[in-house]
C-alpha cells in the first residue's frame, strides 16, 4: 500500500484483502450497536419479503417489533380456501387446506395436523359460513366454527334441526344468524365467538 | 463513447472511511448513481461516496468487475456469484445497503435472494440467531402474535 497524502491509494484487490480482515473481527460487534438488521429500510425489506412465501413473510414480521410494524394490517382482499379433511389418525386429522389469492398471484399450501376435540366432526361436515377468520361448519346436527389460522376449534351446542330445513345463515358483522323453518315454527339461532343463543319464536301466521 | 475495456478509463472512487480506489470507467459505471454522474460530466475525480465504506467498495466493484466482464458465460456468473454471497451477515448488511445507495440492481437481487435463502424454512428464533437481531417483543405481545398464526410457526 502507498500512502498518497492523505487518502490511501489501493487497487481493489488490496482493498479487499484489507476488508475481509476488518470484517472478520468487528462486523458481528457493530451490529449489535447499531441494529443495522431491524432498522433496514422498507424497501429493502419489501425486495426479501417479496422473495418469501407467506409462511416466511409471517415469521419473518415475528422476528423484531420494527419489522412487525411494516406487517400488512388485516388484509381486506379475499382469499379463496379449498380443502379437503380426509384422513382420520385417532385424535388427530390430516388437513390439506389450500389459500389462494389471486389479487396477489399468491397460493399457500396448508398441508397441517388438527388435534384435539371435535376433530371426528370434520369428514362429512359443510361449511356454512365464514367470518374474520372462522369457519362455521356443520355435520349432522353438530355445529362447530374452526379457524384454520390459530388451528382452534370450538364446538357449539346442538342447533338441534333437521338439515334438510335449514337456510343458510346469514352472516352479520356481530356474528351469524340463522334462520330455521320447520313446521310453520322459525327458530332463530345467533352465534357469536363468545355466545350462542338460540330464539324459539312462533310465528304460524304463514311465515316463510 | 464507447465503454469497452480496452479503451475504458480509469474512475477514482473515494469510500466513507478515506480510501480510494482506482476503477475502470466500464465496471463502475454497473453502479447507476456512478452512471448517471459520469453521463452529466459530473464524475470529479475522486468520486465521493459517503455511505460505503473501503471495505465494501472493494466487494462491489470486485462483483461489478466480474459482472462488466463480457467473456463470462450465464453459467460462470451464476457459479461465481453463488460463492460470492457465502458471507457473515454483517458483510451482506453492508452489501445490500451499497448496492441500493449506488443503486445496482442485479447486486441487490442477489443479496436480497441470498437473505431470503436464509430465512427459509426458519423459525424466528433462528432468524434471530443468524442475523444478530434482539428480540424486543414482550412475552405477551410474542404470545399474541404467536396464537394468531400458529399455523405459520409449526
Amino acid at each position: 500500500m502507498a500512502e498518497t497524502g492523505e487518502s490511501k491509494k489501493l487497487t481493489y484487490l488490496e482493498v479487499l484483502v484489507d476488508g475481509q480482515k476488518k470484517h472478520g473481527c468487528d462486523s458481528k460487534e457493530s451490529a449489535v450497536e447499531s441494529r443495522p438488521w431491524p432498522n433496514l429500510p422498507l424497501d429493502i425489506l419489501r425486495l426479501i419479503l417479496e422473495r418469501c412465501s407467506l409462511v416466511e413473510q409471517i415469521r419473518l414480521y415475528a422476528v423484531c417489533k420494527s419489522w412487525h410494524d411494516h406487517a400488512p394490517s388485516v388484509d381486506r382482499l379475499p382469499w379463496l380456501m379449498t380443502y379437503d379433511w380426509s384422513e382420520k389418525l385417532g385424535n388427530y386429522l390430516k388437513s390439506n387446506c389450500n389459500f389462494s389469492g389471486p389479487a396477489r398471484d399468491q397460493t399457500c399450501n396448508l398441508d397441517q395436523i388438527i388435534y384435539g376435540e371435535g376433530t371426528s366432526d370434520f369428514i362429512g361436515a359443510d361449511t356454512l359460513a365464514l367470518k374474520k377468520g372462522w369457519l362455521l361448519l356443520k355435520n349432522g346436527d353438530r355445529p362447530f366454527l374452526y379457524n384454520p389460522f390459530r388451528r382452534q376449534i370450538m364446538n357449539l351446542p346442538s342447533l338441534d334441526v333437521g338439515s334438510d330445513h335449514q337456510d343458510r345463515p346469514v352472516v352479520r358483522s356481530t356474528g351469524l344468524v340463522f334462520a330455521v323453518d320447520y313446521n310453520r315454527r322459525v327458530k332463530l339461532s345467533y352465534i357469536t365467538l363468545s355466545m350462542v343463543m338460540v330464539i324459539p319464536r312462533d310465528l304460524d301466521n304463514g311465515v316463510r | 463513447m464507447s465503454l469497452s475495456p480496452s479503451t475504458s478509463k480509469m474512475l477514482s472512487l473515494k469510500s466513507s472511511d478515506g480510501k480510494v480506489l482506482e476503477v475502470e470507467e466500464h465496471v463502475a459505471v454497473l453502479c447507476e448513481t456512478i452512471k448517471s454522474l459520469v453521463e452529466d460530466g459530473c464524475a470529479d475525480s475522486p468520486i465521493p461516496l459517503a455511505n460505503v465504506d473501503g471495505a465494501t467498495l472493494g466487494n462491489v466493484m470486485e462483483w461489478c468487475k466480474k459482472h462488466a466482464d463480457q467473456k463470462a458465460s450465464a453459467d460462470d456468473l451464476e457459479d461465481w456469484d453463488a460463492e460470492f454471497v457465502e458471507r457473515d451477515q454483517g458483510e451482506l448488511y453492508h452489501l445490500i445497503m451499497a448496492a441500493n445507495y449506488l443503486n445496482i440492481k442485479g447486486l441487490l437481487d442477489l443479496i436480497c435472494q441470498k437473505v431470503a435463502d436464509m430465512i427459509k424454512g426458519k423459525h424466528p428464533e433462528k432468524i434471530r440467531e443468524i442475523f444478530n437481531i434482539e428480540n424486543d417483543f414482550t412475552p405477551e405481545q410474542q404470545e399474541q402474535i404467536r396464537k394468531d398464526n400458529s399455523w405459520a410457526f409449526e
